[in-house]
């Protein structure tokens, strides 16, 4: 067997593995309770409001699926990925005479094949559930959710591999998502700075400084703003939306690769 | 998951239960030295600015205005007490609304809030405080309207006929009718919404202009299906007929 073949069959014996400690973590039995809670939330919120019942109930029943999911996929790889180094299992892979990114890919592309499942089960559900929007808009807001749903794995492996705790690699993951999710709404507040009255605030040093950082920080930030929109459940499909979903394809990859580096370049330098 | 082997409870030695049975009397003896909860009507707060509510609800700006009907709409059911519409500082509600449309400014639930419940108050006619309420909710129908004129007709058609019904302001439903005839073009529009100004100047007496503005319709070329020209050309010759008749009666 050539060295090429070897370094696939390993990568797919550690994607493999990835869905079995899922699978056997229970991690369906949880989706599903999630799909149920979310489910009945959004029929008590359909419930409750005094029209666009269906609208709000999918919005609601959408939006906490998103958080939900990305909450699971996020503790289930901290907690896999932080065991297997804790319980030495990752040097036994690292000693191997295999290149030490066949493990990362290996990982990646089952915590991707994770994501596509959880999508899927999301975007059916909402389907099932809900009477507004059709079958392609669902399967559309579906894919946008499987991207930000890979990305957030990509970040959680990358944390878990540099930081090498859970309580920790939890914090970096919210704390990313939630900046990532509200990076553009950040940078309009920070540009409305300019349009004060007051010439002091306007000029001040820290106003200044701040709007630089922003500014940098959105330059490495993905706009996960934009993934699985609700609107994308509700209304009339927007113009474009193929030009749209194809940008979250580039920029999932593009952001993939930058996580998957850093948490290769620890890796790397990691002796046994 | 496997499960792991328990002892009886009868290993469990007396000071441990006799410690959790203290416990939980000094725990409700707490309780009870706590004074009980007082429902109070809370005054509703203003909105928050568009951005923070973008910010809580992680950038998704429609997710943030549901959230925002649904805490508008349910204010009024407080824990313990319920505030009548007539108490609630429209001014407050009427900027609620206003940041949720602009929040999602394809939800028609604001609008609709507005029109059928907020504005919808039963007593405006001899109420000050409820006309003065009412008008406040017409005023944010109107203002929104202009914003998304072809979206949101529905509405000010509602707000006229409230104008006329409840708060019996014709020149107030007929400003309404005639911004209705002037901004709204998607010819997907049933025709009354335009034909509204006409019958509310009829109701003012004002027949000279209502029938004016019947033939110049008519005589425009606008108006295509063949049963509403039949209606409309009844109305105008019916119109024509009393015009002619007041004269003679006069006399």
């Amino acid at each position: 067997m050539s060295a090429r073949s070897t370094s696939f069959h390993a990568l797919h014996v550690f994607a493999r593995a990835t869905l079995i400690e899922a699978w056997r973590g229970k991690l369906a039995w949880a989706a599903l309770l999630l799909l149920l809670g979310s489910w009945g939330a959004g029929r008590f919120a359909g419930s409750v409001v005094m029209g666009e019942a269906a609208a709000t109930q999918a919005v609601v029943m959408a939006a906490l699926l998103r958080i939900g999911l990305v909450l699971l996929l996020t503790a289930f790889t901290l907690a896999s990925v932080v065991r297997e180094e804790q319980d030495r299992v990752l040097d036994v892979w690292l000693a191997l005479p295999l290149p030490r990114s066949t493990w990362l890919c290996g990982r990646m592309a089952g915590l991707v094949a994770l994501a596509a499942c959880l999508a899927l089960l999301a975007g059916i559900g909402v389907a099932l559930a809900t009477s507004v929007g059709d079958w392609r808009s669902c399967l559309l807001w579906a894919a946008s959710l499987f991207l930000e749903l890979s990305l957030v794995a990509a970040l959680a492996l990358c944390c878990a591999v540099a930081l090498q705790r859970i309580d920790m690699g939890a914090l970096a993951v919210g704390a990313g998502y939630v900046l990532a999710r509200t990076m553009a709404t950040i940078q309009l507040v920070a540009a409305s700075a300019n349009a004060l009255p007051e010439p002091a605030a306007r000029t001040s040093q820290f106003t200044g400084l701040a709007q630089i950082a922003i500014e940098a920080l959105a330059h490495v930030v993905p706009r996960l703003d934009r993934f699985a929109p609700s609107e994308w459940l509700i209304y009339a499909l927007p113009q474009g939306i193929g030009a749209a979903l194809g940008g979250q394809v580039l920029q999932t990859v593009v952001f993939g690769a930058v996580l998957l580096g850093i948490a290769l370049v620890d890796l790397q330098r990691r002796s046994l | 998951m496997k499960n792991v082997a328990q002892k009886s409870l009868r290993h469990v030695p007396g000071w441990q239960w006799s410690l959790l049975a203290f416990a939980l009397v000094a725990q409700v003896a707490v309780h009870r030295t706590q004074p009980r909860a007082e429902a109070q009507a809370a005054a509703l707060p203003a909105p928050p600015p568009i951005a923070a509510a973008r910010l809580l609800a992680l950038g998704d700006a429609v997710l943030a205005a549901r959230v925002s009907s649904l805490y508008l709409q349910t204010f009024d059911a407080q824990p313990g007490v319920v505030v009548r519409y007539r108490d609630l500082d429209y001014a407050r509600v009427a900027a609620w609304l206003e940041a949720t449309l602009a929040l999602d400014p394809r939800s028609q639930l604001p609008l609709l809030s507005a029109a059928r419940v907020y504005a919808d108050l039963p007593n405006a006619s001899a109420d000050a405080t409820q006309a003065a309420q009412q008008r406040q909710m017409l005023d944010f129908i109107a203002r929104e309207f202009e914003k998304d004129p072809n979206a949101r007709w529905e509405w000010l058609a509602h707000a006229a006929y409230l104008a006329k019904h409840r708060l019996k302001d014709l020149p107030l439903a007929l400003r309404y009718a005639k911004r209705l005839r002037e901004r709204v073009t998607d010819p997907k529009v049933p025709g009354w919404v335009r034909d509204m100004e006409i019958f509310i100047l009829e109701d003012m007496s004002e027949l000279e202009q209502a029938r004016v503005m019947l033939g110049g319709l008519l005589s425009s070329g606008r108006i295509t299906d063949p049963q509403e020209i039949a209606r409309l050309a009844a109305r105008l010759k019916a119109m024509e007929a009393a015009a002619s008749a007041a004269p003679k009666a006069g006399r």
